[in-house]
């Protein structure tokens, strides 16, 4: 089942605007923020088509459990990557 | 066409826009809770065909939640099936012996979650106003509102998915012994892991809503059991 492209392109954009939230959250240390963050990812990023949203939010997830700020601060560092690309992608599909 | 409607209690708010975008070509409208209270509270408004339920919501677990459901009446007859970030076998388990329909992995392939609540659906004939009656010894199960009568009886017993599918199970086949592994078999199916005390705790709770008809289920040990009609 293939979804609309405007779906897929909202959908990246509600993920742009997580990335600053996550970024508080860490300075903030509010790690139930961010496991939270990191579970929703975990289940819908494939959902979407995008296996590789998943694979970083369980990372998120993981190390919220275990308040690891190091792995936490790469891993939003590369969901930033990540959701670059994925959005300029996005943008030559429409 | 009747418009069916499920309730998707889940936080996730990227779930239910895709769920909802899935399931618009079958004619189902999808609304969302996004936790427990939420979920009951929209329940108590609004009858719906089948819910969703995540089991890991904000304010509490969607097993909570699902064992409110069942000790409410009007509710309890309405299909389950939950949703989960997680793989752990012993969530399955539990979710399976609480009497839920299915349970599905996050992430899911939408086709397959589309296919899933097709099936249940159907099986459940829900929008119809079908009046589907098996009679056999002294009951009547009524096979569309999953519901059961005893000869002699005005009391209508209403018995949870699993439990109607045991007692139908064991009832179409008067004194055929079936053993425990045989109706995990049968009712939850060969690719589900749950235990022999699974099936136990099911009989244990259809004998007390059979009250004086409980001993027409025989147990046999070390065998399993069987339907007796007649004394």
């Amino acid at each position: 089942m293939k979804m609309s492209e405007k779906l897929l392109t909202d959908y990246l954009h509600r993920r742009e605007l997580e990335i600053s939230a996550c970024e508080s959250a860490l300075a903030s240390d509010d790690f139930n923020f961010l496991k939270r963050t990191g579970h929703n990812l975990k289940g819908n990023g494939s959902m979407y088509g995008f296996p590789q949203i998943s694979e970083i939010g369980k990372t998120i997830e993981d190390a919220s459990s275990i308040m690891d700020r190091k792995t936490l601060k790469e891993a939003i560092h590369k969901y930033q990557i990540l959701l670059t690309q994925l959005n300029q992608k996005q943008k030559s599909t429409e | 066409m009747n418009m069916q409607n499920i309730l998707l209690i889940d936080d996730d708010i990227e779930i239910s826009t895709a769920v909802k975008e899935s399931l618009i070509p079958l004619g189902i409208s999808v609304e969302q809770s996004q936790n427990v209270q939420q979920g009951y509270a929209k329940l108590l408004e609004k009858t719906y065909s089948m819910i969703l339920i995540d089991i890991q919501l904000p304010d509490g677990s969607g097993f909570d939640l699902y064992q409110k459901i069942l000790a409410t009446e009007q509710f309890r007859n309405i299909p389950v099936i939950f949703l989960t970030a997680s793989e752990d076998v012993g969530s399955k388990i539990s979710a399976f012996s609480l009497g839920a329909e299915d349970y599905i992995v996050k992430p899911f392939h939408l086709l397959e979650l589309r296919a899933r609540i097709e099936r249940r659906m159907k099986s459940k004939n829900m929008g119809g106003q079908i009046n589907d009656l098996y009679s056999v010894g002294p009951f009547t199960f009524d096979l569309s509102a999953q519901t059961l009568k005893i000869a002699g009886s005005r009391q209508t017993i209403t018995l949870t998915p699993r439990e109607f599918k045991i007692l139908l199970l064991l009832s179409r086949s008067p004194n055929q012994v079936f053993s425990r592994d045989d109706i995990l078999d049968k009712i939850w199916g060969k690719d589900i892991h749950v235990t022999d005390r699974t099936v136990d705790a099911h009989i244990c709770y259809i004998r007390k809503k059979l009250e004086n008809h409980s001993k027409m289920i025989r147990s046999l040990p070390g065998e399993g059991y069987r339907m007796h009609f007649q004394d």
